[in-house]
């Protein structure tokens, strides 16, 4: 792993309802570390678009991605949460309709792949939100998903952290 | 698909953005003939006219920068202009030197990813830009680093990408360091030539044999191609100030959809965008901008909306030619930005948003407040006319089966480059039979 340690992008949009989730996720995550010991990951927020995303993470070798995902219960699960990992292959199918940035992470990940320009560890974090409207703030669901997603990624960041040790 | 017995087929296509019930397109077909046609989007802007009433008119530029991610320098170009308008402030050439700056990052990026990305696809016949990169991707490449030239420009001047956070209204909140420029210089004198180097490339695409009478609309200056101010001037003869807008065009409801259709108030529908743009102001362009599009074979006046992608790259080539000249020619501004004290009225203003006449109208009381807020995208002037155009190309081509009609529809709508076209690769088609 590059000694500037792992990228955290969380994406999304702060006016479209639970779209939100990855920067807010962000912020809390923001908060849990601030008090830690040590080096920090690096964490940064962006709308989402394919290329800003594709040249946020060259020269990067390890990138976690935290984004809102539009999903039935049934599609991701019972867990809010989905952890998935992008260099094994293309996002889930459903993923495709998950958030409203265009060319998107799922067009992103598979430019990246073609052009060979993907970090050697690529995982996203997919919060599964259930209201996308115009709106500022998030419904309940998505503020009850903040915490396990917070938690899942500092498992992450140990996990990362002590397999660079 | 097989038509029904009595001849009449329906296409709907639901989804034509990622979040549902953002967009959709209506096709039946009665006998051979189409019957009806409707293409409806949902307009973000109408959400944010809402959004901006009470609010100080110092949050605008931050609030419409959220309108578009593609071209939030855009709305915050009208925004600070028609507020200015209306509070009797003018800027200095420096600072107007570097709106305009800002302004050409932005053509440079989203032609860019029109170009390359949406636009270019649909042409070499791939489903989209990740299927096109697997076997074009010196092209894909190409694509990027020209789009990250504008990008860079928007982050010197925007202190971001993406929703740009120093502008402010009577100019910027800091200017930027100018050691940068000389580094910035050298990239846009290669993305100059890379965009001299797509206008080659897609003049060589194969185009349909389709043309339109349309009415251009957009702003004319007498001394530069168009981006922050001018009159509003159409092929047809109309010369007006941006302040009569509203005497000239009006929106309407349509029936079947939440959006807003331009027309003009004693006419019909008419066209923003690149192709009105260079037509009204073909002799604006610089002269390495002319000599590419005479290379390419455009005419000065092009009315093949599938040739629209040649216009973009031109137009690339103009932003780029145009913001290597302020960076040589800069003088920084005393300040960063000239007061801009509250007075109660009503601002008009329209700039050349790269999807074309972005018109927006403010009334603010005398403390600051905005009352009333208008924003008319392009996409939204230009929608009667992408009906008008997929009336007339679908007309001969009733007989193709579903799949590649709605491709070719498809391909109409991004002639257009709607704030949905990225979207519209993932178009899910429901076929009714009755």
């Amino acid at each position: 792993m590059s000694p500037r340690g792992p990228l955290v992008i969380g994406i999304g949009h702060r006016l479209r309802g639970d779209d939100a989730l990855g920067l807010e996720v962000l912020e809390a995550l923001r908060i849990r570390l601030a008090d830690r010991p040590g080096p920090a990951p690096r964490l940064r927020c962006l709308p989402g678009d394919a290329t800003g995303l594709l040249a946020a993470w060259e020269g990067e070798d390890c990138v976690l991605v935290i984004d809102a995902l539009a999903a039935p219960e049934a599609a991701s699960g019972q867990s809010p949460v989905w952890r998935i990992d992008a260099r094994a292959g293309a996002l889930p199918a459903l993923y495709e309709r998950a958030s409203s940035h265009g060319l998107g992470l799922a067009e992103a990940v598979e430019l990246g792949r073609s052009l060979e320009r993907l970090p050697a560890r690529l995982v996203v974090f997919a919060v599964r939100g259930e209201s996308f409207g115009r709106r500022e703030g998030l419904s309940a669901a998505a503020q009850a998903a903040i915490r396990p997603a917070v938690a899942a990624l500092e498992h992450e960041l140990a996990a990362l952290a002590k397999a660079a040790a | 698909m097989t038509p029904t017995e009595d001849g009449t087929r329906t296409i709907q296509v639901d989804t034509l953005a990622r979040v549902e019930g953002e967009g959709a397109l209506y096709l039946r077909i009665e006998q051979g003939q189409l019957a009806d046609l409707a293409f409806r989007i949902f307009e973000p802007p109408r959400f944010f006219e809402a959004f901006l009433r009470g609010r100080h008119m110092g949050e605008a530029p931050d609030i419409t920068a959220r309108i578009c991610g593609i071209c939030p320098v855009a709305y915050q170009m009208s925004a600070v202009h028609a507020i200015e308008q209306a509070c009797g402030v003018a800027l200095g050439p420096e600072l107007r030197a570097l709106r305009r700056l800002l302004y050409c990052g932005e053509w440079i990026e989203s032609h860019g990813l029109h170009v390359y990305m949406l636009h270019a696809p649909d042409f070499l016949g791939y489903a989209g830009a990740v299927e096109m990169a697997r076997d074009h991707r010196g092209l894909v490449e190409l694509g990027l680093k020209l789009k990250k030239a504008g990008n860079d420009i928007v982050t010197l001047l925007g202190g971001r990408e993406i929703h740009p956070i120093n502008v402010r209204l009577g100019g910027f909140y800091r200017i930027p360091e100018t050691a940068r420029f000389a580094e910035l210089c050298e990239q846009l004198k290669w993305a100059r030539e890379a965009a001299e180097t797509t206008v080659r490339t897609v003049a060589d695409f194969d185009f349909p044999d389709f043309e339109q009478d349309y009415e251009f609309v957009a702003l004319s200056h007498p001394d530069e191609y168009p981006m922050n101010e001018g009159r509003i001037v159409s092929s047809r003869g109309l010369d007006i100030d941006v302040t009569q807008w509203p005497d000239w065009f009006e929106e309407e409801h349509v029936e079947r959809s939440n959006a807003l259709h331009c027309r003009r108030r004693d006419g019909g529908h008419y066209m923003v965008g690149p192709l009105a743009r260079y037509a009204l102001n073909h002799a604006r362009l610089g002269e390495r901008a002319r000599a590419a599009a005479a290379a390419a074979g455009l005419e000065p006046v092009c009315r093949n909306p599938f040739r629209s992608i040649i216009v973009r790259a031109v137009e690339m080539v103009e932003a780029c030619d145009e913001a290597i000249r302020i960076l040589e020619d800069f003088t920084p501004p005393e300040q960063p930005f000239v007061e801009v004290p509250a007075r109660a009225g009503t601002g008009h203003a329209a700039t050349e948003a790269p999807r074309g006449l972005l018109y927006h109208r403010y009334v603010i009381d005398d403390e600051g407040l905005i009352q009333e807020a208008q924003i008319v995208p392009p996409t939204s002037q230009n929608q009667g006319q992408i009906e008008d155009d997929l009336r007339a190309f679908v007309a001969p081509r009733l007989a193709l089966d579903d799949d590649t009609l709605q491709w070719q529809c498809e391909q109409s709508i991004r002639n257009y480059d709607p704030c949905i076209s990225c979207a519209t690769h993932f178009l899910r088609l429901d076929v009714e039979r009755t």
